[in-house]
């Protein structure tokens, strides 16, 4: 039973919440029990954005400082918002073209220029997830996430693209 | 079985699994999902249901009661604010009680994030004395709403459910029991002295009420006491906590070291009104002290009696503003055990505030604004809720009270000027289509009778957009994708008396500017009034509206751009961004987020902006 505390930030209409259920469909096809949550209303109109995904025997989906296991983050902005809620050994992954103070080089991913070179821009939170999916600390494996993408497809063409997205992720070096 | 829900759609199912066949709703965040879930999941079963987004809150509760008058299991949905609309039809609605099941869903938004107040609808529930379930999980959402509707029918009293944000847009995986189908016939039986009751009846419906409710604190089936009692000796502090504080609560308990952990024993109340008599005494008599964990009123901590043992929002042991986090909680148990004082600050105080939600690219209500202020520059922008409260980014509104407000507000400067013999500044009510049908519409009635003046800007979207796209009254459409008859706003508008009205496509700024100008001089002519335009452009949520042209090409001359900011600032387009690394801090189109709409191109000063 995976035991994993994961917060996702970006910007709203970056597909956070998309990403979050992603997760949590991989939660689901791995058998964990999970809770997430995500955010509505005024702040999807473009603001800071985070959802949350409690993976174990959790009630409440609600992260607190210094411990969540692993933060994502979809726009570099976000990072110094919600680095306080990394615990101590925690990972982080930022989705940046530069380098970001106190995160290691591999630990960063230039997600939007290689969705946008590739193009698919509207699928930077799934290169994202591709690539993230590579780190120790992602509580599932490609594999696994694949197969999520599979289940949530409401469409064909949207599978494929999805899966390309996601394959992109997973052969890139970080920035 | 098991399928993965939104907290929200987990309360359509519990309502499903219930015979619940007759449900009103109006969008409003955290709520909005119910009732499309209610339809999705009740067809999906073929389960005979009507649900129907109510032009407000007031009449969507009015509606329900009705069915529930006839038999039926019914159900009532809206956000806490949208409570205060429906008021009136609440706190009626206990005394006369139904003779099917009743339930009351209001989703309050502690935070607040997406409303105007961070009100408690259990404060509500107790005003209007109905009783109130506090579901901590989606899961328990969706038993708790099959709940209320079981008690509502045992009670012949409305019930509500309250949700808050936090569970609202959680998402878990949900055991599911049968949907059912209800009851199939109605009946109405003539009770005039009960369904009319004058003032004499009223008194003796409200002692029956004041009966029940007795009753109920008395019911076993809410003694929240009863459980966590296995302890001996009694922990020697008791933790009593409601719906998703109790959640949080539960796993910060869990996490922290055993010989901490044990201090405390903690306490989860299902039915935060009327709160269990007997348990709150028994509770008062087991531990040294208790401390009341609940969001977003002390609810159940009024209503604990003895305030000298009791720690909460009363005396400060927990903010008495804000959502509720662990770091609050954390703070909270380790001040109320004697292990740390309350910190004087609390919450990531030092991270940087996050960015703003602005308008989206191409968003028909930003042409608006901008025609607005080009218009009526030094005016007064009485505004309302919905996307376009946004306005305020763009420098474009100057109120927002309450939804329908900005046509009362916009009469009310109009009358505080006039009234004096002060020059009236130019003033513009500024509303949405869905809020307009909502609550604008007898406030449109009085302003003209009234005699106000002013320009009633109609932002008309075609949409209720801010909450998700439900359809309005204007096109007919229902929630359940049937077709109704159709409601033009031009005759809504003739209608209430309204004589000088033009529409105009905010994309055409020129026109709409010129047309504001206009109607803002007719509304200080001699035989002028309120004058209405009606900016009319569908919103780029709806994915057949992206599709429409313009599909422009607009690009940034490096070379004429001088880097002022003033589109930025003037337009807030977030497709308008300072180029990275740039040292004259020149502007760039994000060509990933731009609809092609070309509307900033009038906007540069410096006519930098090009259509390519």
């Amino acid at each position: 039973m995976t035991d994993c505390k994961l917060l996702i930030a970006g910007l709203g209409g970056q597909g956070v919440v998309f990403l979050s259920r992603l997760i949590s469909q991989a939660a689901l096809l791995a058998g964990d029990d999970f809770i997430t949550y995500e955010s509505h209303g005024m702040a999807m109109r473009g603001g800071s954005v985070t959802s949350q995904v409690k993976i174990g025997n959790y009630n409440s989906p609600l992260i607190g400082h210094d411990s969540a296991d692993i933060l994502l983050v979809l726009a570099e902005g976000e990072y110094e918002r919600n680095r306080h809620f990394i615990r101590s050994g925690g990972t982080c992954l930022v989705n940046s073209n530069q380098l970001v103070a106190g995160l290691p080089q591999k630990n960063l991913l230039s997600a939007t220029a290689i969705a946008v070179n590739n193009g698919l821009p509207k699928a930077v939170n799934l290169v994202f997830s591709g690539w993230a999916a590579q780190h120790q600390a992602f509580p599932y494996s490609f594999e696994l996430m694949q197969e999520a993408v599979r289940a949530m497809a409401v469409s064909p063409a949207i599978e494929t693209a999805n899966l390309k997205a996601l394959e992109i992720g997973r052969h890139h070096k970080s920035s | 079985m098991q399928q993965v829900m939104l907290g929200n759609e987990a309360m359509a199912r519990g309502l499903l699994e219930k015979g619940c066949t007759f449900t009103y709703a109006y969008p409003g965040t955290p709520s909005s999902e119910i009732l499309p879930a209610f339809i999705q999941q009740g067809s999906e079963h073929g389960v005979a249901i009507h649900a129907h987004w109510s032009v407000n809150e007031k009449i969507a509760l009015e509606s329900a009661f009705t069915a529930a008058m006839t038999g039926m299991r019914s159900a009532a949905i809206m956000k806490q604010v949208g409570l205060n609309v429906a008021a009136d039809a609440l706190l009626s609605s206990t005394y006369l009680g139904v003779t099917g099941g009743l339930i009351v869903i209001s989703a309050d938004d502690p935070g607040p994030n997406s409303s105007q107040t961070e009100q408690d609808s259990r404060m509500f529930a107790m005003l209007a004395k109905v009783p109130v379930f506090d579901p901590a999980t989606p899961q328990e959402a969706s038993v708790f709403a099959g709940r209320a509707l079981d008690l509502s029918v045992e009670l012949g009293l409305p019930v509500m459910l309250r949700p808050t944000a936090t569970l609202c847009h959680a998402r878990q995986n949900i055991s599911l029991k049968a949907i059912v189908q209800g009851q199939s016939r109605p009946e109405f039986i003539r009770q005039p002295q009960r369904w009319a009751a004058t003032p004499k009846h009223r008194f003796k419906l409200h002692q029956q009420l004041n009966r029940k409710l007795l009753e109920l604190a008395a019911d076993p089936r809410f003694d929240f006491a009863a459980a966590g009692t296995r302890q001996t000796p009694p922990a020697p502090y008791g933790v009593i906590a409601s719906g998703c504080a109790w959640a949080l609560t539960a796993d910060l308990l869990k996490a922290l070291p055993e010989d901490e952990s044990q201090q405390f024993a903690l306490y989860k109340v299902d039915l935060p009104y009327p709160l269990h008599k007997k348990a709150a005494q028994t509770l008062l008599e087991r531990h040294e002290k208790l401390l009341v964990i609940e969001e977003s009123m002390p609810v159940i901590e009024y209503q604990m009696g003895d305030q000298q043992k009791i720690c909460g929002r009363l005396d400060g042991t927990i903010p008495d503003a804000g959502a509720l986090n662990p770091e609050i909680i954390i703070a909270a148990l380790k001040h109320f055990s004697g292990a740390k004082k309350l910190p004087s600050e609390i919450d990531g105080a030092t991270a940087p505030p996050g960015k703003r939600p602005s308008l989206c690219p191409g968003c028909p209500h930003r042409s608006s604004f901008y025609a607005l202020k080009k218009a009526l520059p030094k005016g007064i922008y009485a505004g309302d809720i919905g996307c376009y409260t946004l306005g305020i980014n763009l420098n474009a509104l100057d109120s927002c009270l309450c939804m329908g407000a900005s046509i009362s507000q916009a009469g009310s400067f109009y009358q505080t000027f006039a009234r004096r013999g002060e020059s009236v500044p130019p003033i513009a009510a500024v509303i949405g289509d869905s809020t307009f049908y909502h609550s604008g519409i007898p406030a449109l009635v009085n302003a003209r009778w009234e005699g106000s003046r002013f320009v009633l800007f109609l932002l008309d979207n075609s949409t209720t957009a801010m909450t998700g796209n439900q359809p309005t009254p204007a096109a007919g459409l229902r929630a359940d994708g049937s077709q109704g008859p159709a409601l033009e706003l031009e005759m809504l508008l003739k209608g209430c008396g309204i004589e000088k009205i033009e529409v105009v496509d905010p994309y055409r700024q020129s026109e709409l500017t010129g047309k504001l100008k206009e109607a803002w001089q007719y509304a200080q002519a001699p035989d002028g009034g309120i004058a209405a335009v009606i900016a009319r452009r569908g919103c780029l949520m709806i994915p057949a509206e992206r599709k429409l042209p313009p599909t422009l090409q607009v690009v940034i001359a490096d070379d004429e751009c001088t880097g002022c900011g003033y589109c930025i600032k003037a337009f807030e387009c977030p497709a308008l961004m300072v180029k990275a690394e740039d040292i004259e801090n020149r502007i760039t189109i994000d060509q990933v987020i731009c609809v092609g709409c070309g509307q900033c191109v009038t906007v540069c000063p410096h006519e930098a902006i090009k259509i390519i």
